[in-house]
């Protein structure tokens, strides 16, 4: 589609055009775009979900579903970086959904090691994991924001584009978003 | 009212502290540029740079597990809708994925897993397996039942015509047979091929009075104000969709321009609603030869290069039929105005990105963000609160927070609607 009216408006037709080689059969292209996107996507899924592999086996999802939903009737119509940021926002969310109902029966993992080199390893995983368990607590819209700003790495100017918002509400979203992690994070503390 | 505008004042400090923070300042700099209120801020800024370094890139195991699963998928949904047992292609699309997907370690993701077994062995797959003789049998017994019923709806397929229920299963077939192209060059032939397989049927539909939505590509060979020639198809395209003739709108399409189609069959007419540049990723232009240049609308018939498989090589193809209005404007050929390009190899994305980036361009990006077709989006994207000027942008809304875990601090004003 072209539109000189809008010539703010550029890079899209290259995403597009990449979608439809798809749809035409073009393997190359869709290496393309899971090579383009993964890290990306990765980063925005990992900051919610701990587990590596886990986050990995999440993020490969989103992709599934990429391709599913352009071979199928209705292909995505918004920005793909957008359109797979929301999906990965899905994803997460149905994640927990079923956590939720199936709690994961956990097992007391003792890890006595001297190794100083692995306790701070799992101190760094267990941060993570205290983080990731308290951004669950926040809204939908802050969790997507700090996912969007700190795990993807977007710039304010993108994440707004991708949230449909302007850059000033996205940092007043991701100050508030900050700030009510951080409440959680002490109130997480103080009760242990 | 003091105590909001205290709040108002913390949260402009936090933005501020938070910039600091992304600028590359730690956290002890970005709290002396403000000490009277370092200790409130502390919290939230020690957070952010928590945040920050959490955030780790994936390994490059992943990345290619990641991708072998997709091309897995990908190459299941090829097979499995040329063989398709249903005409629906969508069906066929969800049912060779999901078999796809249940192959791979990612179908045990959204299972309860043991905390443990992240450390002692890679995730698998616990759905209950039948004993393997029943598996063999199993896999038989479904082989048989593809070939009993995927062979007589290939068949079908192959003379579909856009429209049709199994024209998707015909467009399916013939993404696997390019996806199974031994090689870049007979990659690019069967793309050729295949391009020019589409318009055919294009034309074959049109000349049958069809209406439905069609995709295909070519090559411009002539315009007038909202027609175009399309290798060889007479396409009718509004202003709002594309415009032509690059002296008169810079940036925009020209003769000799690679295109990408969406368009509408209604009453022998085809009306485009989406035209894109067709960026050369190693693909050729359609090696169909252009008609005459600067003729009234009189489309040229599009011939089918000669590959195996099909009437012309390409997994059902039809007939070539031209099929296009005969009373429209007349067109500017390769001499108007608009660039005059061959159609070949030599369009580069490059080329084709800057000689149009001026005009600009929008592809649905009006759905930002959230649009999701996995039936899950519950709608909480706020996309009409977005006051300018730092207002509320009523971000927060009552019904995100969960479980009263969000107190009152929290969401200062995000849940007062405009």
């Amino acid at each position: 589609m072209r539109n000189p009216t809008h010539p703010e408006r550029g890079a899209v037709p290259a995403e597009a055009a990449l979608m439809m080689r798809v749809l035409a059969g073009d393997r190359p292209a869709l290496v393309e775009i899971h090579d383009r996107y993964y890290p990306a996507v990765y980063r925005f899924v990992s900051l919610q979900v701990a587990d590596p592999d886990l986050a990995a086996d999440l993020t490969s999802d989103v992709f599934v579903r990429f391709l599913e939903a352009i071979t199928g009737p209705n292909p995505p119509q918004s920005t793909l970086k957008g359109w797979l940021f929301g999906v990965a926002k899905n994803v997460v969310r149905g994640h927990y959904r079923q956590v939720y109902r199936h709690p994961e029966v956990g097992l007391e993992e003792d890890v006595d090691s001297d190794d100083a080199e692995l306790d701070a390893a799992v101190t760094r995983d267990e941060e993570r994991a205290a983080l990731a368990d308290a951004m669950s607590a926040l809204t939908e819209e802050q969790q997507h924001v700090l996912a969007l700003r700190y795990g993807a790495g977007l710039p304010i100017l993108e994440a707004a584009e991708t949230m449909g918002k302007t850059a000033g509400a996205v940092k007043q979203l991701q100050a508030r978003a900050v700030a009510a992690l951080a409440r959680q994070m002490t109130q997480r503390t103080a009760s242990v | 009212m003091n105590a909001q505008s205290d709040d108002l004042r913390h949260e402009a400090e936090l933005i501020d502290a938070l910039d600091a923070l992304e600028r590359g300042e730690s956290v002890e700099a970005v709290l002396r540029r403000n000490p009277a209120a370092a200790e409130a801020l502390r919290p939230a800024i020690e957070t952010a740079a928590a945040l920050a370094a959490a955030a780790r890139p994936p390994s490059a195991a992943q990345v290619d597990a990641s991708r072998n699963r997709l091309l897995a998928a990908f190459d299941a949904l090829a097979a499995g809708a040329a063989s398709a047992p249903s005409s629906a292609a969508s069906s066929t699309s969800a049912a060779s994925l999901t078999r796809a997907a249940s192959q791979s370690p990612a179908a045990a993701s959204h299972r309860p897993r043991l905390a443990i077994d992240r450390d002692v062995a890679p995730p698998r797959p616990m759905t209950r397996r039948a004993p393997r003789p029943l598996r063999t049998i199993w896999a038989m017994a479904a082989g048989v039942a593809a070939l009993l019923v995927g062979v007589p709806v290939a068949y079908a397929a192959s003379n579909a015509l856009p429209g049709d229920a199994l024209y998707a299963v015909k467009e399916a077939g013939r993404g696997a047979w390019l996806a199974t192209a031994p090689g870049a060059e007979a990659h690019r032939a069967r793309s050729a091929a295949v391009s020019a397989a589409r318009r055919a049927d294009v034309a074959v539909a049109m000349a049958g009075g069809r209406n439905a939505d069609v995709l295909f590509e070519g090559v411009i060979e002539a315009y007038a104000t909202e027609w175009c020639r399309i290798s060889g198809l007479t396409v009718n395209v509004p202003p709002d969709v594309a415009q032509y003739g690059a002296s008169e709108h810079p940036g925009a399409f020209g003769v000799g321009d690679h295109v990408f189609i969406r368009a509408r069959m209604n009453a022998g007419r085809l009306v485009a609603f989406e035209m894109l540049p067709y960026l050369d990723y190693g693909l050729p232009a359609p090696t169909v030869p252009h008609g005459p240049a600067d003729s009234r609308l009189a489309p040229s018939p599009t011939p089918s290069p000669a590959v195996p498989g099909g009437t012309a090589g390409v997994p059902g193809t039809t007939a070539a039929v031209p099929g296009a209005p005969t009373s429209d404007p007349p067109l500017v050929g390769a001499t108007a105005p608009g660039r005059a390009r061959p159609a070949t190899t030599a369009d580069s994305p490059g080329r084709a990105d800057d000689s149009r980036s001026t005009g600009g361009q929008d592809v649905g990006d009006d759905d930002r963000g959230g649009d999701d077709r996995g039936g899950e989006d519950e709608g909480n994207d706020d996309k009409g609160g977005d006051d300018k000027g730092g207002e509320d942008e009523g971000d927060d809304k009552g019904g995100d927070d969960k479980g009263g875990e969000d107190e009152g601090g929290d969401d200062k004003g995000g849940d007062r609607k405009p």
